[in-house]
């Protein structure tokens, strides 16, 4: 039934150029938005009979966070590709996205000096396509059904 | 051609769209990655070359107890002629003998920074107590700019070695200390230092914070150095404050290599856009921080006159 929605099928129509945005757009904007929270609740981690807080926060931070990036690339692989099964694991395929993220967002925030909102706009406007090039490239699956 | 490159491309994502080959490039792209994080913001700011100067305060902390009574007027003018615009002391005195040589020593050292409009940095250490820090205050109070309440509390010892303090005990110290010192309405700025430690008892910083007006950090070591733009941009983060280099030093024999480190640090502190980074110690009896007399005494004068208004 979710294989055959119109909306779904036509994301898996269209091309290539779009897919790839609309994944680098749905990408970053969750990893936006986890930015977000995680930087609001710093200080309630940190203050968290310390340093167990400290050591929940980088739980999500390096663990959940990339499970979570990573479950949602491989759905999207699957929604806009027609592809089954997956190459990399959700941890390691979020990880690096994860990583590439941040990556990006400190050489922006180090070499022009900008806030991490202004780096949130910059990422959607200027880097949605490449994020999704980059994040179609880490992970993958199979055309055909998997045994 | 053409097609020579359409194959090679071609040939290139079959290769890499396989699951073993896949999976060790995005490890590997991970680790660059991952070592991008890390040092990137130390060879950006240590390597970005601007030439412009700034209002970074240089400052240094002297132990002016271990010199005579009759030198410490003319160590303050040879610290300000090198530049320096902030020194920090401990606090010491005698509050039982009005005339002991120990207060001299303190009137002496403050004629010469009201003289030359040096800011002075005081340090209250863990375990003062409060009549000798009202003494202090009371008498010499008008003369400080900055009040250090602890130091380095995250890893400071509470009544023994290796008894590190606990939360409690290092709260109540400091809002008893804080409360000392605000008695007196000076006209100071307030801060406490932490040691790279801090991440482990983040909510030191943030709770202290609230009553401070910056926050400073420690810095010894090399690597410490590299990774201190990440725990600086942290620590800002996490306490929404300032954050100034309060000590920062290295304690060798080797006096160019103290000289190139010291360089390194101060290059790096400016370029980030810090307000400051004080150095340890101008003078050090009984081991090798001191940098006067030594190669890195005239580096950093010509530092500071090259790169602070």
């Amino acid at each position: 039934m979710f294989s055959n929605n119109k909306i779904i099928n036509h994301f898996k129509n269209l091309r290539l150029i779009e897919k790839l945005f609309i994944q680098g757009i749905i990408v970053t904007f969750a990893l936006i938005i986890i930015q977000l929270l995680l930087d609001g609740a710093k200080s309630s981690f940190m203050s968290y009979m310390p340093p167990i807080g400290l050591v929940f926060m980088e739980t999500i931070n390096y663990g959940i966070q990339p499970l979570i990036i990573g479950v949602l690339n491989i759905i999207i692989i699957h929604t806009l590709y027609k592809l089954k099964g997956w190459q990399v694991g959700f941890w390691l395929n979020g990880i690096f996205l994860l990583l590439t993220f941040t990556t990006i967002n400190l050489l922006i925030q180090t070499v022009w000096g900008l806030q991490f909102a202004d780096v949130a706009v910059i990422d959607i406007i200027l880097l949605s396509l490449p994020f999704g090039c980059i994040a179609r490239f880490s992970n993958g699956g199979w055309s055909k059904p998997i045994d | 051609m053409s097609k020579l490159a359409s194959n090679v491309i071609h040939a290139f994502a079959r290769f890499t769209n396989k699951s073993l080959v896949k999976n060790l490039i995005i490890i590997t792209l991970c680790i660059i990655l991952l070592l991008a994080i890390v040092f990137f913001p130390f060879n950006y700011y240590e390597s970005a070359s601007t030439n412009k100067k700034s209002t970074f305060q240089v400052g240094i902390h002297y132990v002016y107890g271990q010199d005579d009574l009759n030198q410490i007027y003319n160590q303050v003018t040879e610290i300000y002629n090198l530049g320096f615009r902030a020194i920090r002391i401990n606090l010491e005195c005698n509050p039982l003998i009005y005339n002991d040589t120990q207060n001299q020593k303190l009137d002496t050292f403050f004629s010469a920074t009201d003289r030359y409009g040096i800011a002075v940095a005081l340090v209250i250490q863990n375990g003062e107590t409060t009549d000798k820090v009202n003494y202090y205050l009371e008498r010499w109070g008008s003369h400080i700019k900055y009040v250090q309440i602890m130091n380095e509390p995250e890893a400071a010892a509470s009544w023994d070695v290796g008894a590190i303090f606990t939360d409690d005990e290092i709260v109540s110290k400091f809002d008893i200390m804080y409360e000392t010192v605000a008695s007196h309405n000076l006209p100071v700025q307030y801060y406490t230092n932490f040691g790279i430690g801090y991440v482990l008892r983040s909510n030191l910083p943030i709770d202290f914070s609230k009553k401070l007006d910056f926050v400073g950090l420690d810095v010894f070591m090399d690597s410490f150095l590299v990774l201190s733009p990440n725990f600086i941009q942290n620590l800002h983060k996490i306490t929404n404050k300032d954050v100034v280099i309060t000590e920062f030093g290295m304690s060798t024999s080797d006096g160019i290599a103290q000289s190139n480190y010291l360089i390194k640090g101060l290059t790096l502190y400016k370029n980030m856009g810090l307000k400051g980074c004080w150095l340890v110690y101008w003078n050090s009896a009984f081991d090798n921080y001191g940098i006067r007399g030594r190669p890195a005494e005239k580096a950093i004068g010509d530092w500071i006159a090259q790169n602070v208004q």
